[in-house]
């Protein structure tokens, strides 16, 4: 439970439901803009971590 | 400000969501209450802290931090109450502050929206028509 990995599932999940049901109206719509924002949020933080990776050394 | 309009602030601010349960958009009401004492609770059970005025020395950023934290309402009252919470030496200190920072901040939203939802008179159209009988969200 308190991993970064999943707090960071947990952060993306709960952003992307939030503003998914405050922006769209459509069931799509709203599919769409949650998967957006959490891959954004979740495989971006990711990608970003392991991108910093390459001048840790 | 017609009444209308002030109560749907005053109970969107209080509590996450009861804002759009009073402007009859029910299930959004308690999908937002759910993600936002989510967020909220979640920050404050992985030892993470909030922002609070004693602890901001007079620092405007501090000082915004903790506004952002209050706007979770009763909230972010209760948590005070039962405080202080967290420990500084966790590893998921400075998450759950963002968690209880990002509760507080989306509720301020939730307000604005109940805003623009209760500007809309009555007749008039809008983007985000009410919620029908037996509508569920995905």
């Amino acid at each position: 439970m308190k991993t970064h990995l999943v707090l960071m599932f947990l952060y993306a999940a709960a952003t992307g439901a939030f503003f998914s049901l405050l922006w769209r109206e459509e069931r799509r719509e709203r599919i769409r803009m949650f998967l957006l924002i959490f891959c954004s949020l979740f495989l971006g933080a990711i990608a970003v971590g392991w991108a910093m990776y390459a001048w840790a050394r | 400000m017609n009444r209308r309009r002030l109560l749907a602030l005053v109970l969107a601010f209080l509590i996450p969501g009861a804002g759009h349960f009073y402007l009859h958009r029910r299930a959004r009401g308690v999908a937002f209450f759910a993600i936002v004492a989510f967020l909220f609770v979640t920050g404050l059970s992985i030892e993470g802290g909030l922002y609070t005025l004693a602890e901001s020395q007079g620092q405007l950023m501090a000082r915004l931090a903790v506004l952002a934290s209050m706007g979770s309402g009763v909230l972010y009252f209760l948590g005070n109450l039962t405080g202080p919470h967290g420990s500084v030496w966790a590893a998921t200190f400075e998450y759950g502050r963002t968690f209880t920072l990002t509760a507080g901040l989306m509720n301020l939203l939730l307000v604005l929206d109940c805003w623009d939802l209760a500007s809309v008179r009555p007749g008039q159209e809008t983007s985000a028509p009410a919620e029908q009988p037996g509508e569920s969200l995905p």
